[in-house]
């Protein structure tokens, strides 16, 4: 009676633990397993082990290595745009008082959209001649005529960039204005009578009090966009010249339209292993600066 | 702290744990099922009394198309009862997938209506069935176009019936064409020409899709095939588009764009901005096929008295010395190499592809010309514009080589063709660059 007692809360936990292990471990495994073999889906003779050949050529692929440098440019370029966007909006939405369910209501319609729609949706507003994004900036002057803004390399990623801090500036405004609801008024007060003017209140106290929100903010925001496949392929197919071909992207071809499935198996791998280092280091800093707070 | 003394007790604490466990087993259970594949229960295909099932995937297909599979399916399980068909649609860009999942696992459809490059690919590996395996095939054969069945064919067999075919021709807006007083092109040079008196009014002589898609390759494809090209060389060991006449067909596309005959933006459209910008009269020329007559009219209101069918002009000297073909698409019906129920497939596919009436009658709405001979009967009345134009290229029609790598290989043409018209690299280096690629993968084969 005591011994099964004592197994209950294991009885309890295990089955979290066996959908734990088939939906997540067990992918990652085989896929780490696929990417040291050549993968022959159709051919008699099955999979031949090649080390760590699929890495190798992997890291020796222009098309790869331009792929992660598009995706370093594409996630630099877009997350602190969107952030200081978000914060900004974040900051005017803490102080209306009124209706702010209703903003922030609106506010997730970007993020609520499926990237599918909202891709489709951007790919024609920087049409060359019919999108909007020409007629307004013909029609106020700025542009003399119509830009090729998915024809050409730097305007093409510039083009995915808008879209996606478009997306992403919803969730970051969310995140960062459930975290300013929660700094005392009594700080900005007390930073007040000490003669603090505003911007030294919005970096002493505001994004002092924020700095969690914000770390994890970065962090999801990084791994979103770094992973993210659907705006940018119904944007741009990776185009023009590769220019815009993130690493998802260049996963997706190598496995599923080149059928390179151990290739594509170990860019997949790589990808994991830049995420959780991201990952890790940012939980221990955070756990750090936690447990110093706690001891002292 | 020990994880079970984090719980309190609780009255009848030792009924629940006799019956949880048995609870989460059943939870568990049923959880697997989900998350495993096979647990579901299919109908068996042969149950005595009962009609044979056969399973039809209908891959892709116009909205004309499907409304007449469904009718057909319909209208055949009313008469027929003996064979019952099991119709699915399919995503036509999902073929791929669904063939090389359904092979290794040996089940799935008996029917499946895909594209014709497949046939090489999945008959080799025993995923499709020889038509030569039927008595009656050869009376099939013949009421069928020859040049047809060349696509569907492997190492003298064949493993689809071809249904649909698929010229890529030059559609023209007669009303740009008659304004500026503009004659038919016939070659490379005529288009150049009438770009420069086309760009005068801000209009383009030529658009096509030039993004980083397979719409691309098959544009390329339908000039260096016109050039007397060809994609690999004769015994299929090397990679032969990046020779004379690919260099020739992409360096013309190039010039088109580098001097404002083409659209700039060409490099990132795909079929839907091309198709865009022809049918609102910004462009006079595209290389398209059969389906365009109710995808321009349908989808953006062209007046079809304006369309004009002609064939793909060639370079007034051919750079190279091969035959001057049409690009041809074939859409075919082919039986599963797994199928249980292969006579009864085969009596599915003749009824609703080979006699049924609907293919006496070239149809618009069907997406594609039809392969049947008695289409093209004298007498046969067609709603189709520039029909003889469309037979006549379909007769001199060559696919896509059926090498069992072809999809990666128009990968690697559409990406060579987008790097050059994104003027990254010349169209030598683009097309050298991508036949080494292709070089490679050959070798694996």
């Amino acid at each position: 009676m005591r011994a099964n007692r004592e197994l209950l809360p294991y009885t309890f936990v295990t089955p979290a633990f066996v959908v734990l292990g088939l939906v997540i471990l067990y992918p990652v495994i085989s896929n780490v397993i696929m990417s040291l073999h050549r993968v022959r889906l159709l051919k008699s003779g099955g999979d031949e082990f090649i080390g760590l050949g699929n890495y190798s050529r992997l890291l020796g692929s222009s098309t790869f290595t331009g792929s992660v440098a598009a995706s370093l440019k594409f996630t630099l370029l877009s997350l602190p745009i969107a952030f200081v966007l978000g914060l900004a909006l974040a900051l005017v939405f803490n102080e209306i008082r009124r209706y702010r369910a209703v903003f922030t209501g609106f506010l997730l319609v970007p993020w609520a959209i499926a990237p599918v729609v909202t891709g489709y949706m951007w790919r024609w507003l920087f049409h060359d001649s019919f999108g909007l994004v020409n007629y307004f900036l013909l029609q106020l002057g700025i542009i003399e005529s119509n830009v090729y803004w998915l024809a050409q390399p730097h305007t093409a990623m510039a083009a995915a960039i808008v879209a996606n801090v478009w997306r992403f500036m919803p969730y970051i405004t969310i995140m960062l204005l459930a975290g300013l609801q929660g700094i005392p008024a009594e700080l900005y007060e007390s930073a007040h009578v000490d003669g603090a003017n505003v911007l030294q209140r919005l970096w002493y106290v505001t994004l002092a009090q924020l700095r969690h929100v914000v770390g994890v903010v970065f962090l999801f925001a990084t791994i979103w966009m770094v992973n993210d496949f659907a705006l940018i392929f119904i944007m741009t197919e990776g185009g023009p010249a590769k220019a815009t071909q993130v690493v998802p992207i260049t996963i997706y071809r190598i496995a599923f339209e080149h059928l390179r499935l151990g290739r594509g198996a170990a860019a997949a791998v790589l990808l994991l292993l830049v995420l959780l280092s991201l990952s890790v280091i940012f939980i221990r800093v955070v756990f750090r600066e936690r447990q110093v707070a706690r001891e002292a | 702290m020990p994880l079970h003394r984090a719980l309190p007790a609780a009255p009848g604490d030792g009924a629940i744990t006799a019956r949880r466990p048995a609870l989460l087993s059943v939870a568990l259970g049923l959880l697997l099922c989900l998350v495993l594949p096979g647990c579901g229960s299919s109908r068996d295909r042969q149950v005595p009394g009962e009609p044979t099932l056969v399973i039809m995937w209908e891959f892709g297909g116009v909205p004309g198309h499907r409304d007449w599979v469904r009718a057909a399916v319909s209208d055949f399980n009313a008469r027929r009862q003996d064979i019952e068909i099991e119709l699915e649609f399919r995503d036509w860009n999902t073929q791929r997938e669904s063939l090389i999942s359904s092979t290794i696992m040996g089940e799935g459809p008996d029917i499946i209506r895909v594209h014709h490059k497949y046939s090489v690919e999945f008959g080799q590996l025993g995923g499709l069935y020889a038509l030569e395996r039927f008595a009656d095939f050869p009376q099939v054969r013949e009421r069928i176009f020859a040049n047809a069945w060349e696509q569907v064919a492997y190492d003298g067999q064949h493993y689809g019936v071809p249904v649909t075919l698929l010229p890529f021709i030059l559609v023209v807006n007669r009303q740009i064409m008659d304004s500026h007083g503009l004659a038919m092109p016939q070659t490379w040079e005529d288009i150049r020409a009438m770009g420069a008196q086309l760009k005068e009014r801000d209009l383009h002589a030529f658009t096509m899709p030039g993004g980083l898609n397979l719409d691309t390759a098959y544009r390329f494809l339908a000039l260096l095939y016109k050039a007397g090209g060809s994609v690999l060389s004769e015994d299929w060991s090397r990679a032969a588009f990046n020779g004379p006449a690919g260099v020739a067909a992409l360096t013309f596309l190039i010039e088109l764009k580098r001097d404002g005959y083409m659209p700039t933006a060409a490099a990132a459209y795909a079929s839907d901005e091309n198709t865009a910008h022809w049918s609102t009269g910004r462009a006079a020329l595209s290389i398209e096929g059969p389906w365009w007559q109710n995808t321009t009219s349908d989808n953006y209101g062209f007046d079809l008295d304006n369309l004009v069918l002609a064939r793909v002009p060639v370079p007034a000297v051919p750079p190279e010395a091969g035959a001057s073909n049409t690009l041809l698409d074939v859409v075919m019906v082919s039986i599963t190499g797994y199928t249980p129920v292969p006579e009864q497939a085969w009596e599915v596919v003749k009824a609703l592809n080979v006699d049924h009436p609907v293919w006496r009658t070239p149809d618009p709405a069907m997406g594609g010309i039809p392969a049947l001979k008695a289409a093209y009967d004298a007498g046969v009345e067609s709603q189709y514009i520039g029909l003889d134009v469309l037979a006549a290229a379909a007769a001199n029609g060559r696919g896509w080589p059926g090498h069992p790598a072809v999809t990666e290989i128009q990968r690697h043409i559409a990406d060579a063709v987008n790097v050059a018209l994104s003027g990254v690299t010349g169209p030598r280096e683009a097309l050298d660059n991508a036949a080494a690629e292709v070089d490679e993968l050959l070798e694996d084969y």
